[in-house]
């Protein structure tokens, strides 16, 4: 069993026509995510062609788009309820049905049978099920809720027939929509529900208002649904939302095989089987780790990566820096940089003169500075506790800055490639349009390899970036350097794709697309291997960890 | 206000003037802003078995920016008429009520002033206003016959937030 949610039974047909129509559009050569797809049972014994499993792990997952959710979970359910069991009711009456007994067809219908017009009063429809809504437009209508008086304006009221202008319902629907619950007539005595349908022409007549066009969007865009969708993927812990920046899809895992073999004990302990990691993807091929949230941070485990996050976020470094590029003040103890000139310090606080080599009070060193032997002195007695604690600290404040240096130049790197990457697109863009006015001999197909590739360098800079902080935990051994080997390799790989992209944009360059189609194997060869490397990189890590011959060093 | 003036302001206007004009028997207006955006109310209970006649209740009424559509901030607090009315001599300043400044004992009222009262939280809608708020709390005071606060009374007022807005109250029952 993969997905027992609480709520919501989900259904998946074999022959389902709904759900093929709306079907995500993938593209399945995507080399780093999706393998072969094999055909995967879902608890009621059906198929998901929508399922696919990590490249990394077993693990069995299915991305969505919050469209697509709300066909399936929603505008899919009442098409069955309506064609199975509730023939007579509008598409409007089963969605405020549902909504009020928060999708759950069987409530419905139990409800239904029991007693249609306790159902129809509690879910706020009007009881003969005829419907009046209007939205009307009305000359000198003066509104209760504004009190503004209006020439002429599109005035809404439900079947009780309470008239408001349409820019107070827009406000009230706004305001309302957040709670994922049935929005009710504006009157406070009235219960009538508004119909979703309505929700979205609200919308639309107000915003054709203020911009002069009304666009019309389909019910699986309705922001009630949506947000009733967002609520429901927020309470089941089997959904969790892309981390990536302004992605909003999300995704449901299904299961690992080894789940339930093993147990959760695994996710909680410090675990070095990084083959345990659940990496899934988004819609949008955003790869990023189930259990914590975070994205892909292979090979690092977990726990891991917590540690490093709260180590870049917390104090403790900048204590460690004060620490080893600071002194006290030997009078009033205020922290000083030395940020270069020479060694005869004043305390800006307590304008204490004094010796930045020795500490000491600047009127012993009758301006021969330069002779202060006093810190040669302690070099040979091996320092004091002091400067003891501050080479430590030193130390280890270079090791952390020397990965830290490093990861974040990657990660910002990342952010370099994105902007290189929108700008290829653009090129090719322009060159497609001008390929329509002359023909040539370049197809669509031909420049495709191009997603692929930008793809596989996000995901390469990504698992190099985790790299330097698995780097920083792991303990000196001789396979460390096999590990740093591999490392460089797909650095380098990494680095060659960058600069290639990077010169077809650059400013300089004046056939961009001669230089895509010049480059075409060396890009292609180049993102093959990232893949591979990055793939080498990770099972070697994943096997030198399993058999104890990489360790992290406990800090 | 440096925002300049409420988006609703014709529709405060409007309530402003019947609040001012009308009386509601048992409750006053005590101070409002030139916004109209803060008011203070004095409720008064009489030949009630709970509250004595000499008990004065005073309801702070905050508009937020999203009214109507949002409702109001509202809560009984501790009020000296007194020292206001000294202060601001030209005004023809409204007879000095005698009396006790009090938070009205309630299983609703929070012994902080905070009321659990569902008009004020789900059952908003912008077609409520000032004065059906002050006609539910007044009916709310009216009708009660418990002497006593909420059951979560100690726990509640020593975590909650100043801004009664920010809590989500479970309305306990509509009964009292």
């Amino acid at each position: 069993m993969y997905y027992e949610s609480d709520a919501v039974s989900f259904e998946y047909d074999e022959d389902d026509d709904a759900s093929d129509s709306f079907s995500f559009e993938t593209e399945d050569d995507d080399a780093a995510l999706s393998q072969a797809k094999p055909l995967y049972y879902t608890s009621n014994g059906t198929t998901d062609d929508n399922a696919r499993t990590s490249t990394f792990n077993n693990v069995w997952y299915r991305p969505w788009t919050l469209q697509e959710f709300v066909q399936v979970h929603f505008l899919d359910k009442m098409e069955k309820l309506k064609q199975d069991h509730l023939p007579n009711c509008s598409v409007d009456e089963l969605l405020i049905m549902l909504q009020y007994k928060k999708w759950q067809s069987e409530e419905v219908i139990n409800d239904y049978f029991d007693s249609r017009e306790r159902l129809y009063k509690n879910s706020g429809l009007p009881l003969d099920g005829k419907s009046k809504n209007t939205f009307t437009v009305i000359q000198d209508f003066s509104c209760y809720v504004c009190c503004e008086t209006y020439p002429s304006t599109t005035v809404y009221s439900l079947t009780c027939g309470h008239q408001f202008c349409i820019s107070c319902y827009y406000h009230y629907v706004t305001h309302e929509i957040s709670n994922s619950k049935l929005i009710t007539c504006i009157d406070p005595e009235c219960t009538l529900s508004i119909p979703h349908k309505d929700i979205d022409e609200i919308f639309a007549t107000y915003e054709a208002k203020v911009s002069a066009v009304k666009v019309r969007k389909p019910l699986s865009l309705n922001p009630l649904l949506i947000s009733s969708a967002k609520l429901f993927i927020d309470s089941h812990n089997t959904y969790k939302w892309c981390p990536a920046t302004d992605c909003n899809h999300f995704t449901e895992l299904l299961g690992t095989p080894k789940e339930a073999e093993e147990g959760e004990h695994l996710k909680e302990s410090k675990s070095t089987d990084i083959s345990q990691v659940s990496i899934i993807g988004c819609p949008d091929h955003h790869e990023f780790c189930f259990d914590c949230n975070y994205e892909n941070h292979l090979p690092c485990p977990c726990w891991v990566v917590k540690l490093w996050i709260k180590k870049c976020e917390d104090d403790s470094e900048t204590a460690n820096w004060i620490d080893a590029n600071t002194n006290a003040c030997p009078k009033c103890q205020a922290s000083i940089e030395k940020n270069g000139g020479c060694n005869h310090m004043t305390c800006r606080k307590c304008r204490f003169e004094f010796c930045w080599i020795c500490l000491g009070d600047w009127i012993h060193h009758n301006n021969s500075y330069y002779s202060c032997n006093k810190f040669k002195e302690d070099k040979e007695n091996g320092g004091n506790e002091t400067s003891k604690r501050k080479y430590k600290s030193k130390l280890s404040l270079q090791k952390y800055l020397h990965f830290y240096k490093r990861f974040a130049i990657h990660e910002s790197s990342m952010k370099g490639d994105l902007k290189t990457l929108s700008q290829v697109n653009e090129v090719t863009r322009l060159y497609m349009e001008a390929r329509k006015e002359h023909e040539h001999n370049l197809s669509w197909n031909d420049i495709q390899f191009l997603p692929d590739a930008i793809k596989s360098l996000a995901n390469g800079r990504k698992t190099l970036k985790w790299t330097y902080c698995f780097a920083y935990y792991l303990a000196d051994s001789n396979f460390s350097e096999i590990f740093e080997s591999n490392q460089d390799y797909l650095n380098k790989t990494v680095e060659d794709l960058s600069e290639i992209f990077e010169s077809i944009v650059s400013k300089k360059n004046t056939n961009k697309v001669g230089t895509i189609l010049k480059n075409k194997n060396k890009i292609i060869n180049l993102s093959d291997l990232i893949s591979s490397r990055r793939k080498t990189l990770i099972s070697s890590a994943e096997v030198n960890l399993k058999e104890g011959l990489l360790s992290f060093s406990s800090e | 206000m440096a925002g300049g003036r409420h988006p609703f302001f014709k529709r405060l206007l409007k309530e402003y003037k019947t609040l001012s004009t009308s009386s509601l028997p048992g409750i006053t207006l005590v101070k409002n802003d030139d916004d109209l955006t803060e008011f203070i109310f004095r409720i008064q209970v009489n030949n009630h078995q709970l509250y004595k006649d000499s008990d004065l209740f005073h309801l702070s009424i905050v508009i937020t920016n999203d009214y109507p559509v949002d409702s109001p901030r509202v809560q009984f607090i501790i009020y000296d008429e007194i020292d206001l009315t000294s202060d601001s001599k030209e005004k023809s300043s409204p007879p000095k009520p005698e009396g006790v400044p009090k938070i009205p004992i309630h299983p609703h009222i929070y012994s902080n002033g905070h009321i659990c009262l569902n008009l004020l939280g789900d059952d908003w809608t912008p077609a409520c206003s000032i004065e059906s708020v002050l006609l539910s709390i007044q009916s709310m005071l009216d009708t009660n016959e418990k002497n006593e606060r909420p059951p979560d009374d100690s726990s509640y007022v020593k975590r909650a937030p100043l801004n009664p807005k920010s809590t989500r109250f479970v309305y306990h029952d509509d009964t009292v």
